[in-house]
């Protein structure tokens, strides 16, 4: 089982156009810059004669590995009541062993090796509205996955 | 105005630093960004001054290793705000005739990912023994052999970079064109992003340079968050949602256009990092034109394949007044760029909303493969859409109307056929690889081809069968070259018949420099102006402070760098303030604002000056013949109307009417007081002269 966390909705609903907003406005919100150690969600653009990009940011699992592996648990590596799992960055070391512990791929934790941390995505929970990567997102290609999608891909056409 | 300083410390918005690239020796040093960032900001005005600083003398061939580009960001790239990850490159033109100075912008997510690496922007020099590529990784530079990209098309170059460098670097990349030193030659980055219109791939081709590759674990901070966080939920207007998103999910069916097109399903677009403007211009599920196996592909478009491929397919080279069309959120030349929100009792409305189907050559029906194949071609070989598309096929088809290829002195190797887009394919195939009769001269570009064929035959001759919107017959040249080896672009003749206020406005804009000023600078102002001088636009002080207007937000546009599609918004007069504020931390007003663009300018003129020899005789001369034939309203210029305006334009800048050169007071008045020096030292200071007599029309015999 899996607490909620960030969805890229089907291509069918819709398309991600790689812009990248979620990954940019994370960093920015949580850190106050931009850059590819730092925010919680990731693009990977996809092949340019594609055009088919992909989003990755951490489900929160019920075993959460990062958080079993991190030598400062509870104090860096933390799980609030409502099953998120997040980082308290002061008191991360930036050791990465979340990272390498993270059962997916690419792991969704995001190192920075120049500052010693890491980054994941905490579901912006202590931010008023909600996850900003899903404020942002332009196509609305990204949710919850507890919410169901406004509307369901078979009715609005998609590719023929 | 006095000199603002803009600030005490190199605002967290830039990298800091700029890339020294000496292609010949390998070697590489570093110009601070501050040294230049507080006077010029960044983008094209910085490059500007950079050019004039470290290229000494500039009048050296396009095709040679003493041409230095440069490749300058914004101090925009980077910090979140939409629509802000575009770049500038500037150096000596391969495509231009003459040869010379001139820039490009181009989107995509390099310019970012440069920023993150460390660098605001580089410029290149020199040449290298065989084909490179560049690799900036953080603090890294290294020059690595290119062999096994050689040949390989755009996409497959990115695709093995990616492979090497991982999906979070990015390139910028040429094609088999740029190797093979078309002068049509882009530098292509991410979906389509190019440098195009100036031939640089060319140049890099000569330069045996085939990539530059970026990677960074830097970070970029914008000087207000929250003041991001606000101007990206701006933008977002129409608010996003099913609505809009739901139209564009489904598929377009091209049935309703014409012929049995294959469908494919039309997506947003984001050039750049942050971009939520939401352009309507991905074509995903393209059968590949390339692929004998029938592969599809996701095709980006934006003027070319969006406006006209989607939008009007079925009237690509419309001959006639090809009115602009209402978009989301988009900038209008004039009130009839918003029909919705025109008075519909306006008695100018249809004027305003009426399209001119003119002359139609149907390059996409049925079946929308011979465009396709076009498009795909320029986007895999990197050649420059508008070129090939609005200059080189219209002139082959308007040649063959006239009968001007009968008499078989013109010889393809292939006989034409618009119906077969493995003939286009053959054509660009000739260019780019430079083979068949005909390779070497169209690899040399339309303009140059013309020339060496025989411009009186080959580029004047009048295509007949174009009619005005009264049904008259109006004459236009079979070539759509308009100045300085530049197809027509808002010029009023061949693709884009608009008003002569406009197109004398946009004439001027070329006329000055040595391109069109792409998007930002096409012109605007307002409908109450329009009223007062759409019957004598020429005479007209009011149109010259338009068209001043649009030469500085083209500076602006360039220099923080924004996009073309954004900048200037009527429905945000301060988007400037608000994003450099936003970005850089800076109170700027208007005005200071339009003192650095007009400084970004005279630089450029600096240059033109210094390099290439520009005088008044010169430009006007190079812009004044197009605009003799009739535009679709029948209306063109004559030699003192046109001069009559060029003296309005050097009057409100404080230039010399006889030469065209800025006074000592007009360098002074944007501080380049250096620059005076300069051209007082070269006897280039031009002092009054009340006997100034003007020339006598050169097309009167």
């Amino acid at each position: 089982m899996k607490h909620d966390h960030i969805v890229q909705y089907p291509d069918e609903y819709s398309h991600c156009i790689g812009c990248s907003s979620c990954e940019l406005f994370c960093a920015l919100v949580h850190d106050g810059v931009t850059g590819p150690c730092h925010g919680g969600i990731k693009v990977e653009l996809g092949r340019l004669d594609q055009l088919k990009h992909k989003v990755y940011a951490c489900e929160h699992c019920e075993d959460h590995p990062c958080y079993e592996a991190c030598p400062k648990k509870d104090k860096a590596m933390c799980v609030d009541e409502n099953g998120i799992v997040y980082i308290n960055e002061e008191e991360c070391i930036g050791c990465g062993l979340c990272a390498k512990k993270c059962k997916l791929t690419p792991s969704r934790i995001t190192m920075d090796k120049k500052n010693k941390k890491a980054h994941k995505c905490d579901l912006c929970r202590t931010r008023e509205g909600g996850p900003q990567c899903i404020k942002e997102c332009p196509v609305v290609c990204l949710g919850l996955a507890s919410d169901p999608l406004p509307y369901d891909p078979k009715t609005l056409g998609g590719a023929k | 105005m006095a000199k603002k300083k803009l600030f005490d410390k190199l605002p967290s918005c830039y990298a800091g630093k700029i890339l020294k690239i000496d292609l010949t020796t390998k070697t590489t040093s570093i110009i601070p960004t501050e040294k230049y960032a507080g006077d010029y900001i960044g983008g094209r005005a910085l490059a500007n001054r950079l050019y004039w600083d470290e290229v000494k003398d500039g009048n050296v061939p396009a095709l040679s290793a003493e041409n230095t580009l440069i490749y300058m960001n914004g101090p925009m790239s980077g910090t979140g705000l939409p629509y802000s990850g575009r770049a500038v490159m500037t150096g000596i033109s391969a495509k231009n005739i003459p040869e010379q100075y001139t820039h490009s912008s181009c989107g995509g997510y390099f310019g970012t990912v440069l920023k993150w690496a460390g660098y605001d922007g580089f410029m290149i020099t020199g040449k290298a023994d065989s084909l490179t590529y560049i690799v900036i990784d953080d603090d890294k530079v290294s020059f690595e052999d290119a062999s096994e990209l050689k040949g390989a098309y755009v996409q497959a170059t990115q695709e093995k970079l990616f492979e090497k460098y991982g999906r979070q670097s990015s390139s910028l990349v040429i094609g088999p064109a740029g190797e093979n030193c078309c002068r049509h030659a882009s530098i292509v980055t991410h979906a389509d992003s190019a440098f195009a219109k100036p031939g640089f791939g060319a140049v890099w081709g000569y330069k045996n340079l085939k990539a530059v590759v970026a990677r960074g674990t830097g970070t970029i901070a914008p000087a207000d968050v929250d003041a991001v966080l606000k101007i990206h939920a701006w933008e977002d207007n129409p608010p996003k949602g099913v609505p809009e998103t739901g139209e564009v999910l489904n598929s377009i069916d091209f049935l309703e256009f014409s012929g049995p097109a294959e469908p494919y399903r039309q997506v947003f677009n984001a050039c750049n990092p942050a971009c939520n403007h939401r352009c309507m211009i991905t074509r995903m599920g393209v059968k590949n034109p390339l692929d004998p196996n029938g592969g599809k592909v996701s095709m980006v478009g934006k003027c070319l394949d969006e406006q006209i491929c989607i939008m009007r397919a079925d009237n690509f080279f419309a001959f006639g007044a090809y009115i602009d069309f209402p978009r989301q959120n988009k900038p209008g030349n004039y009130k009839w760029m918003f029909p919705q929100v025109a008075d519909p009792e306006d008695p100018l409305l249809d004027k305003y909303t009426q399209q001119y189907d003119g002359n139609l050559l149907n390059m996409w029906g049925p079946d929308f493969n011979f465009g396709t194949m076009i498009n795909w071609c320029c986007n895999e070989y990197g050649l420059d859409k508008w070129d090939i598309g609005f200059w080189l096929f219209t002139w082959i088809y308007q040649c063959q109307e006239e009968g001007l290829f009968d008499d078989g002195k013109v010889d393809f190797g292939r006989p034409i056929d618009f119906e077969d887009p493995q003939w286009a394919k053959y054509i660009l195939d000739c260019m780019v690889y430079r083979q068949g009769p005909m390779g070497d001269l169209l690899a040399e570009g339309v303009g140059r081809m013309i020339r060496a064929l025989g411009k009186e035959k080959y580029g004047d001759t009048l295509r007949h069968g174009i009619f005005t919107r009264d049904g008259e017959e109006r004459l236009t040249p079979v070539s759509w070259e308009a100045s300085w080896g530049e197809p027509s672009h808002w010029q009023g003749r061949g693709f884009q018949g608009c008003e002569k206020n406009i197109w004398a406005s946009m004439n001027l804009v070329n006329m000055i420099g040595a391109r069109d000023e792409a998007g930002g600078g096409h012109s605007h102002d307002s409908y109450e102006n329009y009223l007062t001088y759409k019957d004598d636009p020429c005479h007209s002080p009011l149109l010259i402070q338009a068209t001043i207007q649009n030469n500085r937000r083209s500076e602006m546009k360039d220099t923080l760098v924004l996009c073309e599609y954004k900048d200037p918004d009527p429905g945000r007069p301060n988007l400037e303030i608000d994003f450099i504020k936003a970005a850089m931390g800076v109170d700027m007003t208007k005005e200071e604002i339009d003192h650095i663009a007009d400084r970004g300018k005279l630089l450029e003129r600096a240059i033109l000056m210094r390099d290439h020899g520009r005088i008044r005789d010169m430009e006007v001369a190079e812009v004044y013949p197009w605009m003799t034939y009739e535009d679709p309203w029948g209306q063109t210029v004559t030699w003192d109307e046109w001069n009559d305006f060029v003296d309005l334009y050097y009057q409100a800048y404080n230039w010399d009417l006889a030469t065209g050169w800025p006074t000592r007071e007009a360098w002074e008045a944007v501080e380049l007081d250096d620059i005076a020096e300069f051209f007082a030292e070269k006897g280039k200071i031009p002092v009054a002269n009340p006997n100034y007599v003007r020339r006598p029309d050169p097309l009167q015999k």
